[in-house]
């Protein structure tokens, strides 16, 4: 079957055609929502609702991109609304903890000296998270794209709707923020 | 090169753009600083994070999911395609009611208007039947 055979069937609602679609992309598109969440099981029910609005939309999809272009970025905008959601509720929450009159932080401890093998894997992991999230949001979405997806740049451009030397570019400044973040993560642990 | 040089490049080095000359500097100096081969095994072992969290075989139980998820939301739509009808259909009933009593209060007082044509008028000042003060004036 042609991906415009598929197509055309699903748009005729034609549920096996939409099963085929999802069995050959769902796991592109949970490794591009787990490179914004950083959680298996959120990025499984945010992909579940990418593939939702697919079927839902499948009438827009104007067939000017590959149905996988579309996928990625119904992926990447989901991903994004969701992490802006979250940035919301969390300010809003840090406002009202900030306006109450009893306000009692946590302070996390951080990994002692000589910390088991797990302990520094999940600081490891924590740092890297941090550090993506870190990211202006273009940088970042070109980074998930490339590392979590392995989609070569011309892929990444089409997506993003830029130019394939934007993407290298993107690229280029994504990896050296990067590395500052986890370069100052690193000096804080061996000081 | 030195330290800050060799860790501005540390990254591209493990993602292997590095041109020939550069590689050989950079190599050259991580054989003899500790601090920044430190740093570029601990800079490798994070970007393979993201090699351990990703997804690489097709999970079983997703597509159900997603066909599940699918069925609920059509569901959820014809209950409220459903809903809105009932509404309208309340409306409707309510509008034609209103309708039709108004219809027939305006045919109730048309015939009320002509039965009292028909009659004498007599006018009373109060529930005590006295006749109208201008029938008395006119009578005296």
């Amino acid at each position: 079957m042609t991906e415009k055979e598929l197509v055309d069937k699903i748009k005729r609602k034609d549920q096996q055609a939409f099963k085929v679609l999802v069995d050959k992309y769902h796991v592109a598109v949970i490794n591009t929502c787990m490179g914004y969440l950083h959680n298996r099981s959120d990025a499984e029910d945010l992909a579940q609702e990418v593939f939702l609005q697919a079927y839902l939309s499948i009438n827009k999809f104007r067939e000017d991109a590959s149905i996988s272009t579309w996928l990625f970025r119904i992926a990447v905008n989901k991903s994004l609304n969701h992490l802006r959601d979250n940035q919301k509720r969390r300010n809003e929450k840090t406002l009202s903890l900030i306006q109450s009159e009893n306000t009692n932080f946590d302070i996390e401890a951080g990994p002692e000296s000589g910390s088991d093998y797990k302990t520094i894997e999940s600081e490891r992991k924590k740092n890297l998270h941090l550090a993506i999230d870190s990211l202006p949001e273009n940088q970042k979405t070109a980074f998930i794209l490339h590392k979590y997806d392995d989609l070569p740049y011309v892929k990444i451009a089409e997506i993003m709707n830029v130019s394939v030397s934007s993407v290298e570019s993107l690229l280029f400044r994504a990896r050296k923020k990067l590395q500052k973040k986890l370069h100052d993560c690193y000096k804080k642990l061996h000081s | 090169m030195n330290c800050e040089q060799v860790k501005y490049e540390l990254i591209e080095l493990l993602e292997g753009t590095l041109s020939a000359e550069v590689l050989d500097q950079v190599e050259d100096h991580l054989r003899k600083c500790t601090n920044c081969s430190g740093f570029q095994a601990e800079l490798k072992l994070s970007l393979e994070v993201v090699n351990e969290e990703k997804l690489k075989s097709p999970s079983d139980l997703f597509t159900g999911k997603v066909l599940a998820l699918i069925e609920e939301n059509q569901q959820h739509s014809r209950n409220f395609t459903i809903g809105v009808k009932k509404v309208l259909l309340y409306a409707a009933v309510m509008a034609i009611g209103v309708f039709i009593g108004a219809f027939t209060g305006s045919m109730l007082s048309e015939n009320s208007i002509q039965v009292s044509e028909n009659e004498p008028q007599e006018f009373y000042l109060d529930g005590l039947n006295v006749e109208p003060l201008e029938s008395f004036l006119i009578s005296n």
